[in-house]
Formats: structure tokens, C-alpha cells, sequence
């Protein structure tokens, strides 16, 4: 089983003789699967304004893409990338997806415009959406002779974040599990030609009729035990994560797995084998878990408080495991539970021990585990509709907040005395942390010695800037500049890797990564940067 | 690689579900104390046979194979819930590992967990051959239980093919009767018989207080017992 998760495979985009523009390429192109895979894991909004939050990222890539795959001397490549076809932009008319490399001969620029295909059908046709899925898996379970494939595939589309919406997927996936256990006869499907009009007719009677024929046990079995093996995996990769980046991507491809299993449980629950229901009952605690976690977060985004990574729900599940069962019930809950990974167990139990009734002292996050990084902070920000160059790091004070609240015109949605930022409204709350956060911002910036040519403890300030302000692309550029003059080569292109990430169509951003490489002696990776960079200022002209 | 949860976690479970219109914030922990009085539960969930695998890690390295990495999953199927003892306890299901088929590794057979308890529910000075699969279906009441020593296979593959010939007969068996009726040993000995397969009846014994004293003093040896996460075939 292969659950595709974008942040942690290897890089899916290679181009010859230039690992890092090749890396850069392939951490972009996973942003636009992370914007796609967060916004259904947070279950933000389905309104078409969603789409303008990729602003021309998209459009960037493709002209990137489209130039390299024209190239003579360039040879770009994909690894088992899954996708969907965008027919009217598709290279193999008689594929309807599948994994490129693999599967299929598919270019970088065909697949974004099946990732654009897609989103915009979501939002523009809500009700309908799930059903280009579910013609793919079909189509894919015909050729494979397999439906777990299918299965396989469209939850590998959903981590790979073709998928805006929980329930698009949920359609599509009970969907095909229904065939399943109905014991639909795919052969009945084997003369049609997918993709005609008549071959859609099919699809949808064969999907009208399932409801007429009864489960089998046993394919109810089997397909429980197929979830239930892939919420194993998936969860053992979560506890893993070794950082902030992998854990949010991988609990929102466990979250989708629980959610199925869940529905599954409720279908099928009479046919289900012991050993089944005891395990997807824990899955049940880590549905609730994840979910919970996902509400908090999206509460959070709405209010406009600082996207950092928070450790939800120990303290409120530790309060019966401790009734319950006394000495070691910490390592018990850690253990049942899916609410820290393992590199932050250490830090949690440190919270409990040696405090009074074994009440815990605020979690100590490490550092590196504050915030995610450049690579997933742009996908983030994008779902919640929120700007990555202003995410402050620290939390504003309460009478500021109010005070900023005030100063907007908003008005207290409660008359409880001594005012606290909740009882202004979330929209109240989340202008006036941004006028907050970007007089901040400006504040600092306004210093005139920061840009100044010589000044020794430039960095060290901006390097000040950049932790209240980690997401800001020209704070990371300043940085990756100043520690290149500096010699620092290798300092200055991580920050210059960082500008790129958070912000690839600022042409500025290129030019200086193209400067770095340069410097490191990496001439095709700079003729690249260079070349991008071009087009970034090409496309600011239109 | 085959997949195992704790026993207790098991039956925490099994109790959970009896009521499944009340949920709580912890899930289905229980005060260990419970243990006994839940394993009924366990009974209510699981209508078909359960099997301990009795072996030691050392000399019988082939069936730890198996175990880890085996076929066992697939072999044993729903109707049958595979036991060991592990020397991690697993309350999450989880991959096995080696060192998870490695409890009382240094021990001498005569004092390992697995061997002795086996030999426990034998009369005095009968002594099973060992390694072997143990086959009963109550956990809590007195009742027979069927012993099937794994005699002639010294490698993983071949622990495999036994085993799971054993388990498709189990389940036959298993698969003849009402789910309300359980086991009949009589009718498993009987087609453990006509197939050749050598077998032993342990006579009426108590596996329900067997297995508690079992699993305490695992627990006491940082381990426990876990069952097997069995994996259903797929059929196309």
C-alpha cells in the first residue's frame, strides 16, 4: 500500500543535472496539493473567491513547466505522481488517471491543469463534483482488475489534494466501496468506451442500481480490514513525524481514512469480525481526536490568532485516564490516543510531572516545532484565506486586541464587563489582528538602518524580524542576501529557498536565488532561477 | 508484516461496544482490575475459536517468523482470534516486530511463559510437545480445549503451510455450527483426525482463569498478550 502523502515522498519533479531547482519545482507543485488537501481537511469554504487565493501561482508553474517540457536541452520527469485527467488537456485522450510515471506518459502542465479542472468544477458544481472520481475509479478498477487499486487511487487523490471537500471524496470513495461490497460485476462496464457520454449514462445506472442488490459479508469484511490496514499505516506515520510539516499532512490523510471507516462501521457493522470492531472502536476515539483538533484550528484561522502548531485535547482526554487508571496512565493515553506525535511525548509528559493533582503545566513546544515551515506555511495561509506575509508568530494582547476592535468601529457582541477580544465578533477579531500585525510589521521595516549598507548587527535584527515574522518573503530575502554578502553561501540560499517558497511570483525572489546558486557553483540550477525569474517579470507586465 | 493489539486493550473494546449508544471522552478504558469481568464481553464479540501460540523465541525461531512476518494474518481469518505473548504491550494496533516475539528470549523452556502455561492445562505429568497451536472458545468459563503441536516444520514457510491447514479446518469447523453453539471439539478432533493431524484434548479446564494468571504474570515480565489483527483476503 502506498498512502501518498505530498510533504513527505521524495520529490516528484526532476530535471536533469539541476537537483535544486528541480527540489524548489517539486516543494511548489506540493503547495498547490497541500492548498487543495487543507482546504478539505479544515473544511473551510467552497465559495468560488476560494480559487483567487492561489493567486498566479498556478499559472506561474504552468509557464514554467510548459517552457522546460519545450525545452531541447532540459529533460523534466515525474515521479508516481497520482492525477486525474483534465480531458481537455490531456496527452493520453484514453487514460482517465492513475499515476504518472507508472500508469501513464502525463506532463507537469497537464496534471495543474486537472488540479484547476478540478477545484474550479468543485466550487462551481458542488453537487456534481464527485462524480468525474468516481468515472476514474471505475475506469482505473476496470484496467486493474482490482477495486482496492481504485480505492487506493482515489484516497491517494485525496492526500495528493484534488479533492476541495471531505464529502466529494466521501461520495466518491462509499461509492466504489458500495460496488464492492454489492458485489458489482465490473465486467459489465468492460465494453464501455470511458468518457463518451454514453459510457457516463453507465456509470450513473450502474451507481442507481447498487442499492438493489444486497452486501456481501465477506466483501464487507474485506474492505473494513483494507481501511482499517490503511488507518495502521497512516497513524504510525503520524506518530513519526518528525517535524511540524509532516504531522499536518499526515493527520489530514488519517482524518479522511477514520471518516470512511467510520461510515463503513455504520453500514456494515452486523458482518464485521471482532478483532474489526474493537479496532475501528479505537479508530472512533482518533476520528474524534482529529476532528476535534481540525475545529480548533479553523476557529482559530476564522479569529485571526497565530497559525502555530498546538497540542489539542490532552488535557481535557487526561482527566478520566488519570480517574481511571492511576499510575501510567500517561503513557496509556499517548499510546491509545493520536493527540501528539512521538517527538513531542517527552514534552508532554514533562508537563504532568511533579505537578500538583497531576494538573498539567503549559506544554513546552520546542522551537522547530512553533510553526510549520516555508514549504507548507503558503498552502496553509491560502485554505484559511489568510496572508503569509503578515502571520505574526506571537499572539497580540487581549486590551490590544480590543482596543484595535475599538478603534475599527466593531462593537461587543456581549455587554460583559471588562472586554475580551471573544466577545467581538471573529471578523472583528481577525481585522483587527491584521492591523495589528501589519502596523507591527511596518513598524520594524521603518527602520532605516536595516537596509543600510554596512552594519554589523543587520542580521542578527533581521533575524529578530524573521521569528515574529517567519513567513515574510522579503524579510528571507534581506536575510538570504545579507548572509551571502557575508560569505555564508549556503546560509543565504536556504533563506533564499525560503523567499521562493513563500512567495514564487515575486520576480526579485528568483533573481537573488539565481545569484546565490551562482556563487555556489550551481550554473544550471542559476541559468534556471534566472529564466524564471523573466518570466515572473513577463507576467507582472500582462 | 502482520499487525497485533493487546489483549486487555481487546477486551476494554469489547466491553466498550456493549453499550454503543454511550460514549465518553476517555474511549473504552477500564481500570485493568476489570479485566476478568470484561473478557465476557470479549466472548459476546468473538464467536469464533480463539488460538494461543505457544512458542519460544529462541527455539522456535521459525514460528517468531511467522508471527512477524508470516502469512498468520491471513491464515487464521475473522472466525479465529490468534493469542501470543508479546514483550511489548501494544494498545494501539500496530506492526509486529522482532522484539515483540522475543519475550523470555533467554529463558530456559522449562521456565518460559509460553511452555509452561501450556503445560498447565494438561493433567500432571503429561508433557506436550511444543511448539503448538492451542484452540479453545470460552475465556472465562471451564471448558476442553484442543492443542495442535507444530512437530515436523523448521521454517517459517513451512510453520505457514501448517498452520494455516489447521486454521481453514478450525474455521470449517467453526463456520458448521451456530454462532450460539461455539466450538465443538469433539467435531474438530474428529477432522483433525481424519486429516492426520496429530492432536491432544486437554480435558475440561478452567482457560478463562488460565489466561488471567497468564496474562499477570506476563504483565509482571514486561509483557503481555496480544492478538493477532487478522487480514481478510481479497477476493476480486
Amino acid at each position: 500500500m502506498t498512502a501518498m502523502c505530498p510533504a513527505v515522498e521524495n520529490n516528484p519533479i526532476h530535471i536533469e543535472s539541476a537537483s535544486r531547482i528541480s527540489e524548489l519545482l517539486s516543494k511548489l507543485f506540493m503547495q498547490l496539493q497541500l492548498f487543495g488537501l487543507f482546504s478539505a481537511h479544515f473544511q473551510t469554504s467552497l465559495e468560488e473567491a476560494v480559487l483567487d487565493r492561489l493567486t498566479i501561482r498556478p499559472a506561474l508553474l504552468t509557464t514554467v513547466a510548459t517552457a522546460i517540457e519545450g525545452s531541447a536541452t532540459l529533460a523534466l520527469s515525474l515521479s508516481a505522481v497520482p492525477t486525474i485527467s483534465n480531458r481537455a488537456q490531456w496527452s493520453s485522450p484514453n487514460k482517465l488517471g492513475g499515476y504518472a510515471d507508472r500508469d501513464l506518459t502525463v506532463k507537469l502542465s497537464e496534471i495543474i491543469a486537472s488540479y484547476l479542472g478540478c477545484w474550479q468544477n468543485a466550487v462551481e458544481h458542488p453537487d456534481s463534483a464527485s462524480f468525474r472520481f468516481i468515472r476514474l475509479a471505475f475506469w482505473y478498477w476496470r484496467e486493474k482488475g482490482d477495486v482496492f487499486a481504485a480505492l487506493e487511487l482515489l484516497a491517494d487523490l485525496y492526500s495528493a489534494g484534488f479533492f476541495l471537500s471531505q464529502n466529494h471524496f466521501g461520495d466518491a470513495a462509499l461509492t466504489i466501496c458500495d460496488a464492492c461490497t454489492r458485489d458489482f460485476d465490473i465486467a459489465t462496464l468492460a465494453a464501455q468506451a470511458f468518457g463518451s457520454q454514453e459510457a457516463d449514462r453507465a456509470v450513473a445506472l450502474a451507481v442507481d442500481n447498487l442499492s438493489e442488490r444486497p452486501h456481501s459479508s465477506d466483501k464487507a469484511q474485506q474492505l473494513v480490514d483494507w481501511w482499517i490496514e490503511r488507518a495502521i499505516d497512516q497513524s504510525e506515520r503520524a506518530r513519526a513525524a518528525p517535524d511540524p510539516d509532516d504531522w499536518v499532512v499526515q493527520v489530514a490523510g488519517l482524518r479522511i481514512t477514520v471518516q470512511i471507516l467510520h461510515s463503513l462501521v455504520e453500514r456494515h457493522r452486523s458482518y464485521m469480525a471482532a478483532a474489526q470492531r474493537a479496532i475501528a472502536s479505537q479508530f472512533e476515539e482518533v476520528r474524534a481526536d482529529l476532528g476535534g483538533a481540525a475545529l480548533v484550528e479553523r476557529l482559530i484561522a476564522i479569529e485571526g490568532r497565530p497559525l502555530l502548531f498546538r497540542v489539542t485535547g490532552v488535557e481535557a482526554v487526561s482527566i478520566e485516564y488519570q480517574r481511571i487508571l492511576g499510575e501510567g496512565w500517561l503513557d496509556k493515553m499517548l499510546e491509545d490516543r493520536l493527540l501528539v506525535p512521538n517527538a513531542l511525548c517527552t514534552n508532554v509528559v514533562k508537563a504532568y510531572s511533579g505537578t500538583p493533582n497531576s494538573r498539567a503545566r503549559e506544554i513546552e513546544i520546542p522551537a522547530e516545532w512553533r510553526m510549520v515551515s516555508e514549504s507548507v506555511a503558503w498552502p496553509l495561509c491560502a485554505a484559511f484565506g489568510r496572508d503569509v506575509d503578515i502571520e505574526c508568530s506571537q499572539e497580540f494582547e487581549g486590551d490590544r486586541v480590543v482596543a484595535a476592535c475599538r478603534k475599527l468601529g466593531y462593537e461587543p457582541e456581549s455587554d460583559g464587563e471588562g472586554y475580551t477580544p471573544n466577545e467581538f465578533s471573529s471578523e472583528a477579531q481577525a481585522h483587527a489582528r491584521r492591523e495589528l500585525s501589519v502596523t507591527q510589521l511596518a513598524t520594524l521595516l521603518r527602520d532605516g538602518s536595516l537596509f543600510a549598507e554596512a552594519s554589523a548587527n543587520v542580521v542578527a535584527r533581521l533575524e529578530e524580524i524573521a521569528t515574529l515574522y517567519p513567513w515574510n518573503h522579503m524579510i528571507r530575502r534581506e536575510l538570504g542576501i545579507r548572509n551571502d554578502q557575508s560569505d555564508n553561501i549556503e546560509e543565504g540560499f536556504r533563506q533564499m529557498r525560503a523567499a521562493v517558497l513563500l512567495d514564487p511570483t515575486d520576480a526579485m525572489n528568483w533573481h537573488s536565488l539565481s545569484v546565490v546558486l551562482r556563487r555556489l557553483g550551481e550554473e544550471r540550477d542559476a541559468l534556471l532561477a534566472a529564466g524564471i525569474s523573466k518570466v515572473c517579470e513577463g507576467r507582472k507586465h500582462e | 508484516m502482520n499487525k497485533a493489539l493487546s489483549l486487555s486493550k481487546l477486551v476494554d473494546e469489547a466491553a466498550y461496544l456493549q453499550d454503543e449508544s454511550s460514549k465518553n471522552l476517555s474511549g473504552s478504558i477500564t481500570d485493568p482490575e476489570n479485566f476478568e469481568r470484561n473478557a465476557s464481553a470479549l466472548e459476546s464479540l468473538h464467536r469464533g475459536s480463539f488460538s494461543f501460540i505457544a512458542f519460544h523465541p529462541r527455539t522456535d525461531p521459525a514460528v517468531a517468523e511467522y508471527i512477524e512476518r508470516g502469512s498468520l494474518a491471513s491464515d487464521s481469518g475473522p472466525n479465529i482470534l490468534v493469542l501470543f505473548f508479546s514483550a511489548a504491550e501494544m494498545r494501539f494496533p500496530r506492526n509486529i516486530t522482532p522484539n515483540d516475539v522475543n519475550l523470555g528470549v533467554t529463558l530456559d523452556t522449562e521456565v518460559h511463559p509460553a511452555y509452561q502455561f501450556t503445560e498447565r492445562l494438561f493433567p500432571t505429568g503429561v508433557r506436550p510437545k511444543l511448539p503448538g497451536l492451542l484452540f479453545f472458545d470460552h475465556v472465562l468459563d471451564a471448558n476442553e480445549a484442543v492443542y495442535v503441536p507444530i512437530l515436523k516444520q523448521s521454517t517459517a514457510i513451512e510453520v505457514g503451510d501448517f498452520c494455516r491447514s489447521v486454521f481453514i479446518l478450525v474455521d470449517d469447523v467453526v463456520k458448521r455450527h451456530k454462532p450460539w453453539e461455539r466450538v465443538s471439539f469433539d467435531d474438530l478432533s474428529t477432522t483433525l483426525k481424519s486429516k492426520g493431524i496429530e492432536y491432544s484434548r486437554t480435558g475440561e479446564t478452567s482457560i478463562g482463569e488460565w489466561l488471567i494468571v497468564a496474562y499477570d504474570f506476563v504483565k509482571k515480565n514486561a509483557g503481555t498478550i496480544v492478538s493477532v489483527v487478522s487480514k481478510i483476503a481479497k477476493v476480486a
